[in-house]
């Protein structure tokens, strides 16, 4: 070959290259959108195992969906709410969960209670039927929900005729604490796991660069209106502006107090709770939410609970421990000490 | 006596050089502008991808769409898309509004429909994720 078309040539070699033609280079992260546990969920992971981990990942949840789900026929929380006050056999992990659920319960003194699901029912919220019950209705119900009345001996299980266990409460957040660990088994040291409103961010985004988790603006919920700097920890958010429905005016949300059997009323538009246990920060965003702030704040401080509030007067209120993280993004919130 | 330095090509071969190399420069320049200012609307059906659309100052669309349950209706706006009406008893996915954000979702989960914006990620995104 001529010096000159082998310029040429090398010319062209170099064009392809600089124009993308020398080949792609692939991603090193995977994300995976699916749905479980009756909400929408995305999983990233980095390196070279992501596929597998995320793989595996999903079909950890799936069959714990299946081992306790309320609605699924074959579920061994659906035989417990089925079983007419006698003593039911668990698998392992849907003990396991319960456990969870009734030592969550006991710690936030029932705000947070597995046995909410009568109450639930009743009012209908995120169905088409949803409405105000009347008081007679409620004081109906309202003796289901005790969470104290569950019984688990083992994985031996048992509940009063026609309470019903729930762990829908916990379940994404225990979910998530599962994932993360079968993430690092697969040598994924970093990711992003985000099972509906639970987020677990595992790892930093770079060296000494945390990741960036914006908090649900509760005015505006397509847009977030602070962003928190962390890693590796859960970040669980309940708010009233996610599945609420309203009547004569008035905003009705999703989570209800036990202990009126009204939906929540509460000073609080939204809490974000971080910590490193997802479960226990899926439990506690609910039970604080239910709280008002006062008494949530006065919780988290004696529990070490680290948590962002927004008061119902767009207020901002962040404990201690999240201080340096945390960034207001929204001037239509004012942050106060 | 010292010999003249030499290109290692004719000056004709040199100048097809320099202009497949300028060429190359342009598109490659022209290509990544493009990547890093395109944002596209996804709309994903039960775990597949039903539709993509190029967003832009002029794109304008309402689409429907049969979702698992019933129809949704999905409008898109210049860089925006937000699901406009659906039938689901919730309609949580009509609350959540427009979304414009890189990797910002907005889910119908009676219907199983999701829309999300990808694309190169833009300075003003400054979030990895958010928790609702």
């Amino acid at each position: 070959m001529r010096k000159g078309q082998a310029g040429i040539v090398l010319a062209a070699a170099l064009a392809m290259l600089l124009t993308g033609c020398g080949g792609k280079k692939q991603p090193d992260y995977v994300t995976q959108d699916f749905y479980a546990m009756d909400t929408a969920m995305q999983i990233t992971a980095y390196g070279e195992n992501a596929q597998d981990a995320v793989n595996e990942s999903i079909s950890y949840i799936n069959m714990l969906e299946a081992d306790i789900s309320r609605t699924r026929e074959t579920s061994d929380i659906y035989a417990l709410n089925q079983a007419e006050g006698k003593r039911t056999e668990l698998s392992e992990q849907a003990a396991d969960i319960l456990q969870d659920a009734l030592d969550l319960a006991a710690k936030t003194e029932g705000f947070f209670d597995p046995t909410i699901a009568p109450l639930s029912d009743l009012w209908g919220i995120g169905t088409d039927h949803a409405a105000v019950p009347t008081q007679d209705e409620i004081d109906t119900v309202l003796p289901l929900v005790d969470y104290t009345a569950v019984s688990l001996e083992g994985t031996t299980a048992l509940i009063p005729a026609a309470a019903e266990v729930d762990l829908g409460g916990i379940g994404k957040g225990y979910a998530a604490d599962h994932v993360v660990e079968i993430l690092k088994q697969k040598n994924v040291d970093k990711a992003i796991v985000a099972l509906g409103g639970n987020i677990y961010v595992l790892g930093e985004k770079e060296v000494d660069t945390p990741w960036t988790v914006g908090i649900t603006d509760p005015d505006d919920p397509s847009n977030y209106f602070a962003i928190l700097s962390i890693t590796d920890v859960a970040v669980v958010t309940s708010g009233d502006y996610e599945r609420y429905f309203e009547s004569n005016g008035k905003r009705y949300c999703h989570i209800f107090d036990p202990q009126t059997g009204y939906s929540a009323e509460t000073d609080i538009r939204s809490v974000t709770v971080v910590s490193q246990d997802s479960a226990s920060a899926d439990a506690y965003s609910t039970a604080l939410f239910v709280m008002g702030y006062d008494a949530a704040r006065s919780f988290c401080q004696e529990n070490r609970i680290e948590a962002v509030f927004i008061c119902d007067d767009h207020t901002v209120h962040v404990t201690d421990g999240l201080k340096d993280s945390f960034t207001l993004e929204s001037t239509e919130y004012t942050y106060e000490e | 006596m010292k010999n003249k330095a030499r290109l290692p090509m004719k000056w004709g071969d040199f100048l097809i050089f320099i202009v497949i190399i300028a060429v190359a420069c342009g598109i490659w320049i022209h290509l990544a502008l493009l990547q890093a200012d395109q944002t596209y609307g996804e709309i994903w059906l039960d775990g597949e991808m039903y539709q993509q659309l190029r967003l832009g100052n002029n794109t304008q669309k309402t689409i429907r769409l049969a979702g698992k349950a019933t129809d949704v209706v999905i409008e898109i706006d210049g860089e925006c898309m937000r699901f406009v009406e659906s039938e689901c008893p919730d309609h949580t996915c009509e609350n959540t509004g427009w979304i414009s954000r890189v990797g910002q979702t907005a889910v119908c989960l009676p219907n199983r429909v999701m829309i999300k914006i990808t694309g190169s990620t833009k300075t003003d995104d400054a979030v990895d994720v958010v928790v609702q």
